[in-house]
């Protein structure tokens, strides 16, 4: 079990990595909205290029 | 090709249509908010945020080729409205990027100052149907969020540290069960000890701090059992630790604190989500005004003028500070102060106030006052102080959670007492888990999770709920009066008939009318050229406003007069009018504006405000619910019976002048009625104040909505039908979970007290109970979800 005293260390620092990571997230304003992201997933540009074409093939 | 209902929603259609956005429409979960003409027209406006003293406050300039602003957009009421912004003006030549956030409707813009203007981008986003307005109040609300910031970061921190210790935790307890090498259960208390600590400096902070306060002024706040709690949590667990020798409860408190940071959180964020809502519908007056030195007019910041200056102010602007008429003579729509939604008539010497409407000529004021000292704001102010008098609607869980603290404390006090003098081994441990178990987390998260679940479904249907208590009171409501101006009617007059005299037919008239109107903002002017929309408009010269009576112009070389029955026979003399004419079948709530030419009337326009169609249904339903309704009138009392009627309202009081309108609402009151108030002119603020709970109804920017529990963003005064109903169910929910929670913890602490539960076990069953009350809360939201499928 003498291992566990290098893993836990290790995992320690890990942690330390991962709260270092929130912090950052949280100061650069990535949890300022937390309802918009949900619906830009749906509502890429996919939808405009088609349009887009769309009009240019009517306009042909 | 759709119909359109003005000009203002057609322009914006084709924008969107012509940048091949029509994708808005499939996504879009509510119509769009109408665009306003009157803020449309502002181009003039916009200009003025061009110049560089006024961009000072709120524009980074980052480098020569890129600058920064925020801007805060009004009119989005769903994640299309965000998706149709941010793409149209990426698609705008000059701009980098653009941001909203859908949570505070603010929008963060970075462009190049040399390829594009401030005012192009308010335009752009006006062109398709929003206003922007330069976000200059940044620092207001900084503090907030860096407090949410500050919190999100202590409740990651006591997470991820927790779910470490979480990890040694079941090692240990597996190690009680299966045994452990007393070498390694001691290396685990350590590290469960050093891991611990940034949780007990860092995410605990907040609780001593409150602890420490409330006990200063001598109450037992939430606080101070929590402190308590996880000071002695830790500090026996710190000295078994040290001794090598007895418990360890670096899992409770990790456990303990992460729920309790949640429910803080979840607690700011309404708050600071509601602040901000309000505040876009507060932005009335303009942040510029062209000031008039030595007759070379020029922009200045509002902020700079001093009473003396003269201001100049353009039809369609907003008359940004009190003052008195010197040049000129015009109409001014001060629906914003007195819910009158017809425009007042003003000349030289009169006085004009901040926040209402130019809307007929161009006029110099005189300022008198600015800001703090305006009618305005001291308006407002009177408001504030009336809601800090509104007796407060005390929380069931906040009402006992002082005593339930107090009794908590008392009682761990005896265990520990008890334990010690009876030499109890375990006391350390029972007195710990009377302290966690205890915690009122379930009975503290009940009601204001339940409340903001229920307040967030409701923002779906346009009603922002702007106190914590309006949803409670909502549902207890048993009386509701309306102020019939703008509240029941459509606030606007629209021509529903055009009564030809004399052989010419209506599109003729409709025609001549629209040329006379052309120049003119008034509402039957922008009515009439509604309608004549689809009409050729003939060219009309020497276009002559009367003030508040009527209108004269040529039209190949005939002159027409356009006006009240009074104006006409003043301008000729020889006119003759037939009792009929003056006299629309069922009148009342009409007006009729006549045409003529030199010799003879040819046609009388008769406008109207109309009753929305929500209002019967809305109505109806209070009617079924064994609401009372009242109707609270400042009009004339022939229209405000005439309405009442229609709408079948037994109660109406008429020709009510605010004052008036506060005494029966007070009388109300007395009788033991829950009312609520429906209103929206700020002139309603101190009756607004007086009810129970109050609902204003914005217009586009409103300010009696600052005062207002409620706040409708739209115009639909039917949703305050799913609204009642909603807060029945919120209230119901809170009912539920504080039940739950009091059941909880009513049996959890006698088993603690006698030594059933260990610490681990009190924090678990401390977790779960409020698991419980949050999934019963979010039940609310998913009839959100039901409920917009319905819609559909």
């Amino acid at each position: 079990m003498e291992i566990i005293y290098l893993l836990i260390p290790l995992s320690i620092i890990l942690l330390g990595l991962i709260i270092a990571g929130f912090f950052w997230a949280v100061n650069s304003g990535q949890f300022d909205d937390l309802e918009g992201p949900a619906y830009r997933i749906l509502q890429d540009e996919d939808e405009l290029d088609q349009q887009r074409q769309s009009d240019n093939k009517d306009q042909q | 090709m759709r119909e359109f209902c003005c000009a203002g929603c057609l322009a914006v259609s084709e924008t969107i249509a012509g940048s091949g956005l029509l994708g808005y429409y499939r996504q879009r979960e509510l119509p769009a908010i109408k665009p306003d003409d009157e803020v449309a027209s502002r181009v003039d406006e916009y200009r003025g945020f061009d110049h560089e003293t006024v961009q000072a406050g709120w524009v980074k300039n980052k480098d020569d080729s890129c600058s920064e602003a925020n801007f805060l957009i009004t009119g989005i009421n769903c994640a299309a409205c965000v998706w149709l912004i941010e793409t149209y003006l990426a698609g705008i030549e000059g701009i980098h990027s653009a941001q909203i956030n859908f949570s505070n409707n603010l929008m963060k813009v970075a462009w190049d100052p040399q390829r594009l203007k401030v005012s192009g981008i308010l335009q752009a986003v006006s062109r398709i149907g929003y206003q922007a307005q330069p976000y200059t109040r940044e620092t207001r609300y900084r503090l907030l969020d860096e407090q949410r910031g500050q919190l999100l970061k202590r409740i990651g921190v006591s997470a991820a540290l927790g779910m470490q210790i979480m990890v040694i935790s079941v090692a240990l307890y597996a190690g009680d069960w299966f045994g452990i090498d007393a070498e390694i259960a001691t290396f685990l208390k350590r590290v469960g000890l050093l891991l611990v600590l940034p949780i007990m400096i860092y995410s605990a902070r907040p609780f001593f701090k409150g602890a420490i306060n409330s006990l200063l002024i001598g109450r037992a706040g939430m606080d101070v059992p929590i402190s308590f709690g996880i000071s002695l949590a830790f500090l026996a667990s710190f000295w078994a630790v040290v001794e090598n020798n007895g418990e360890v409860y670096f899992d409770s408190i990790a456990m303990f604190l992460f729920f309790i940071l949640g429910a803080r959180y979840i607690e700011l964020n309404t708050r600071i989500n509601g602040s901000r809502a309000m505040e876009s519908l507060t932005a009335a007056l303009p942040a510029i005004a062209s000031r008039l030195q030595d007759d070379v007019s020029e922009k200045v910041p509002v902020a700079e003028l001093q009473p003396g200056d003269l201001v100049l102010v353009n039809p369609g602007s907003v008359i940004p500070v009190d003052g008195l008429i010197v040049e000129g003579l015009s109409s001014f729509n001060e629906s914003l102060l007195s819910g009158e939604s017809l425009p007042v008539d003003k000349q030289i010497g009169e006085s004009v106030i901040a926040g209402s409407i130019n809307i007929g000529q161009p006029v110099t004021i005189r300022v008198a006052q600015t800001g703090e000292q305006t009618v305005l704001s001291s308006i407002q102010q009177l408001a504030d102080n009336a809601a800090l008098d509104k007796p407060r609607i005390t929380q069931f869980a906040e009402s006992i959670a002082g005593w339930f603290i107090t009794a908590v404390l008392l009682i761990a006090f005896i265990s520990l007492l008890s334990g010690l003098l009876g030499g109890d081994p375990d006391w350390l441990s029972r007195t710990i888990a009377v302290l966690v178990v205890s915690c009122p987390c379930a009975l503290s998260l009940a009601t204001p999770l339940a409340l903001s679940a229920g307040s967030s479904s409701m923002v779906a249907s346009g009603l922002f709920v702007a106190r914590q208590h309006a949803l409670e009171t909502l549902a207890r409501v048993d009386h509701v009066v309306f102020d019939k101006t703008g509240t029941l009617s459509n606030g606007e007059l629209s021509l529903i008939r055009v009564k030809t005299l004399a052989g010419l037919d209506w599109e003729e008239c409709t025609a001549i009318a629209a040329a006379l109107e052309s120049q003119s903002d008034h509402p039957i002017a922008r009515s009439i050229n509604l309608k004549a929309n689809n009409i050729s408009i003939p060219q009309v010269i020497d276009i002559h406003h009367h003030a508040g009576a009527g209108v004269s112009g040529h039209i190949d070389k005939r002159s027409y007069y356009m006006g009240s029955a009074e104006f006409l026979i003043e301008q000729i003399a020889t006119l003759k009018f037939e009792s009929a004419h003056l006299r629309d079948s069922d009148q009342l709530d009409k007006i009729i504006v006549f045409l003529a030419d030199q010799h003879q009337l040819l046609a009388a326009f008769v406008f109207s405000d109309e009753i929305k169609p929500g209002a019967f249904e809305l109505v109806d339903y209070l009617h079924r619910e064994r609401i009372r309704v009242t109707l609270l009138s400042g009009d004339r009392r022939e229209l405000v019976e005439h309405v009442a009627q229609q709408l079948r309202i037994q109660s109406f009081h008429a020709e009510c002048r605010p004052r008036e309108k506060t005494e029966v609402l007070e009388q109300l009151i007395q009788k033991g009625d829950i009312v609520a108030m429906v209103g929206d002119g700020i002139n309603d603020a101190p009756a607004l104040s007086l009810a129970h709970l109050s609902i204003a109804v914005a217009r586009d920017i409103n300010l009696t909505s600052v005062n207002a529990d409620m706040v409708m963003m739209n115009r639909h005064i039917e949703e305050i039908i799913p609204a009642i109903v909603q807060a029945r169910r919120t209230r119901r929910i809170i009912r539920q979970n504080v039940v739950w929670a009091i059941l909880y913890n009513f049996t959890a602490i006698p088993l603690a007290l006698v030594g059933l539960v260990p610490p681990w076990l009190a924090a678990i069953g401390m977790s779960l109970s409020s698991v419980v009350v949050v999934l019963n809360s979010s039940r609310l939201l998913k009839l959100k979800a039901k409920s917009a499928t319905e819609n559909n």
